[in-house]
């Protein structure tokens, strides 16, 4: 049965199980987030997808949208003066911690905060989102992002991240989920440099297209992907950049199938 | 004046035996519960009893072991955990019924497991806790020796294991999805609810977590019944209670007396009131994570409800006192350094807004506060509020410091209007 509920004054309606979170992304309705996926799920660790949410039971809580299930009856305001406020806090404690981050700094400002309240010792690089670490664990399947701790702080769940080089197959996902840039990858000619918080922490080999001969992906990541293909479908693949596969494709979709791949190849 | 969980203790802090135990009456209710009556009887006659948690959240025991699915369809194995982290500052009651009697704990344990048809049992013990950990690794082995552990226990059909786990030591491990994780061998953060533990708990099996005093309790009930258990009490909240007192009074302790004593009568008649010199000012109730109060609330009764009317909470009502002589400023900045070490560090607001706190705080005790400082302080304690962190630890960590900001306001201004603290040296420490 679908769930009714209010959001910000609209009428919604929820799928069974949705979070709140989704259900007013499907309305257009966009609340911040920072540790949020939609390949992941909800974690509640930022804490900056906080709404108000009044109905039965709830009283006027003030909680996380990412992990809250919309329910039936259930009235949320995202943008009442005290979750504005809230967020402002958050992003202004973030702010603080990671001074250097550009995206952080937009979304700053977007909040209103030019600088820091909080002053600007701490130089943490990241904003120990957690989503690259489960992106590769979780997804990718590599595990081979850490939280780390070091000295007398032993005991956090983190201070920063740490890749271990002998378990990352290069395949660039963490990059794509992080929101504030903090890992990044660069392809330079024949190998990528994975970056971490500006250092690189891992040089791998790119294999060429098959057509054009453009360096495009790892071996390892390659072969992360063709381990999870049935044996069947894995005859059919090439070994094609994305801009390649992008015009065989639609070639062989405007005209007949199967695609005939026959380039220089390795 | 009747007292089930310490009457029977040796004078000299040595533990009972099994022998002393049992002729004491020891193990009767254990027997009794597994080989006369029936799970969901057990824990009704808790339910009727009206125990409530006494690890600080106060929920109704029975109510929480009834959330287990039972019968048959039920996961396998269920697991039953003792939280014994006892980590809150100021709070030392669980270390004394588990030096004094650990077999007590252990018949609690066994008769609570059965009212969830746990199959593991684990006692998760604070660190630090070496006697403890002697003691109740003996006593352990003594049960299961007679067969009270193990398989077939009390010759039922009821099968039971008993494991020892030392924590590694972090105040989060007490928070009972942290000590979840803990257990498992993983870092211990707090876990997202639902679901609750009681559905998917350790290694996502049903569980069940409780303080070790409340499990104390659980044999006196089935031996006595819950009529009688409400009678101990002066409050609608059955049973006694550990009450502990810290601070400059003249005899610092554990007593325990009805569910409901008033803060006057712990301190002044048990405690013997302050020591030559020193006058009361305010007392934290239950442990460093509740409000403070002051004179005007001393005959408050110290139970769940008339102390949240208060203003505060009973937590694990073992009181800290705070005389005329020791620096607020410096109370609470030590307690917030306590709470920003043991942040886990998850979830933002805490990670990065408590180390904040216990700065300014830093900064006001030392004479360079800004007068603008209260005002981020209690921006902050809004911010660190219930629900907005992950996890009750902030939450609880904004307790004393949002009392303190009202109470001794005009300690905090005149800090920071005279630059420096005027306590003098001796100000500074809670001893
Ligand atoms: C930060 C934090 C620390 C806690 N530490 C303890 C502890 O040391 N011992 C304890 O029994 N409960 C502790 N609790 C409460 C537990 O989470 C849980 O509510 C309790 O063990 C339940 O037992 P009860 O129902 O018998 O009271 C803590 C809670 C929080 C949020
Ligand atoms: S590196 Fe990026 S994705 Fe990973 S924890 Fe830090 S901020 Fe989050
Ligand atoms: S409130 Fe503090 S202790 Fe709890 S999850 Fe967040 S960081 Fe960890
Ligand atoms: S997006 Fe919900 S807590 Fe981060």
């Amino acid at each position: 049965m679908n769930v009714r509920l209010e959001i910000d004054g609209k009428e919604i309606v929820a799928e069974p199980g949705m979070t709140v979170l989704e259900a007013a992304g499907r309305y257009g309705i966009r609340i911040p987030t920072l540790c949020y996926h939609k390949a992941l799920g909800p974690y509640g660790v930022c804490r900056l997808c906080i709404v108000e949410a009044d109905g039965p039971g709830l009283d006027r809580m003030v909680t996380t949208s990412c992990n809250l299930k919309a329910t039936e009856g259930m009235s949320v305001e995202t943008a009442s003066p005290r979750i504005v406020a809230f967020r402002k806090t958050i992003l202004d404690l973030l702010l603080s911690a990671t001074v250097f981050s550009h995206p952080l700094n937009e979304l700053a400002k977007a909040a209103g905060i030019r600088r820091s309240s909080f002053g600007t010792e701490k130089t943490d690089k990241c904003i120990l989102c957690g989503l690259c670490v489960r992106v590769c664990r979780d997804s990718i399947g590599a595990d081979a992002l850490r939280f780390e701790t070091t000295g007398e702080n032993r005991w956090r769940v983190a201070e920063k991240i740490r890749l271990l080089k002998e378990r990352c197959i290069g395949c660039g996902a963490c990059a794509a989920v992080c929101p504030v840039a903090a890992i990044r990858f660069e392809d330079t000619g024949p190998a990528r440099n994975i970056l971490v918080y500006g250092d690189v922490a891992n040089t791998l080999d790119l294999v060429a297209c098959s057509m054009c001969g453009t360096p495009y992906a790892t071996q390892a990541s390659i072969d992360s992907v063709m381990a999870r293909i049935d044996c069947e479908l894995r005859k059919g693949i090439k070994k094609l950049c994305p801009e390649c596969s992008r015009i065989i494709y639609a070639g062989a979709l405007a005209g007949g199938f199967p695609p005939d791949v026959s380039g220089p190849g390795r | 004046m009747e007292r089930p969980l310490t009457g029977s203790m040796r004078p000299d802090g040595l533990p009972l035996s099994i022998k002393d135990y049992e002729d004491k009456g020891g193990y009767q209710a254990a027997r009794k519960a597994v080989t006369g009556m029936s799970p969901k009887e057990v824990q009704d006659l808790a339910k009727d009893a009206n125990l409530r948690g006494r690890g600080g959240a106060g929920f109704n025991t029975g109510m929480k072991w009834s959330f287990v699915p039972m019968g048959d369809s039920a996961p396998r194995p269920k697991y039953f955990v003792v939280n014994a982290d006892e980590m809150e500052p100021g709070t030392f009651k669980d270390r004394m019924l588990m030096e004094g009697n650990p077999h007590q704990l252990i018949e609690g344990t066994i008769i609570a497991a059965y009212a969830i048809e746990a199959d593991i049992s684990y006692i998760f013990l604070r660190g630090e806790y070496k006697i403890c950990e002697k003691r109740l690794a003996a006593a352990i082995a003594e049960a299961y020796s007679r067969h009270y552990l193990g398989k077939k226990i009390f010759g039922s059909g009821y099968n039971l294991e008993m494991r020892l786990h030392t924590s590694a030591g972090r105040y989060i491990c007490g928070e009972e999805t942290a000590l979840l994780n803990s257990l498992e061998g993983k870092r211990a953060i707090p876990r997202a609810r639902p679901p609750f533990p009681q559905v998917s708990g350790l290694w996502g099996k049903p569980t069940v977590v409780n303080n070790v005093e409340t499990l104390c309790n659980v044999p006196h009930i089935i031996n006595n019944g819950a009529e009688w258990y409400k009678g101990l009490s002066r409050s609608q909240y059955g049973g006694t209670k550990i009450y502990g007192v810290s601070g400059r009074v003249k005899t610092p302790g554990l007593w325990e007396l009805p569910m409901g004593t008033t803060i006057r009568e712990i301190i002044w008649e048990h405690a013997r009131g302050m020591r030559e010199g020193y006058q009361f000012r305010s007392v934290i109730p239950g442990g460093a994570s509740t409000e403070f109060l002051t004179e005007e609330h001393l005959d408050v009764q110290m139970d769940f409800d008339s102390m949240q009317k208060a203003g505060s909470r009973l937590g694990t009502g073992t009181m800290i006192v705070i005389d005329d002589h020791t620096c607020p400023v410096g109370a609470v900045h030590n307690l917030e350094q306590f709470f920003a070490r043991e942040s886990c560090g998850w979830c933002t607001p805490c990670r990065e807004g408590l180390p904040w706190i216990a700065n300014i705080l830093h900064a006001i005790e030392n004479g360079q506060g800004r007068p603008e400082d209260l005002e981020i302080l209690a921006q902050h304690t809004d911010s660190l509020w219930l629900n907005k962190t992950f996890c009750a630890l902030a939450p609880g960590a904004m307790e004393p410091l949002r009392s303190a900001l009202q109470i001794f306001r005009e300690d905090f201004i005149r800090h920071i209007k005279e630059g420096k603290c005027t306590y003098g040296k001796n100000g500074n420490n809670l001893h």
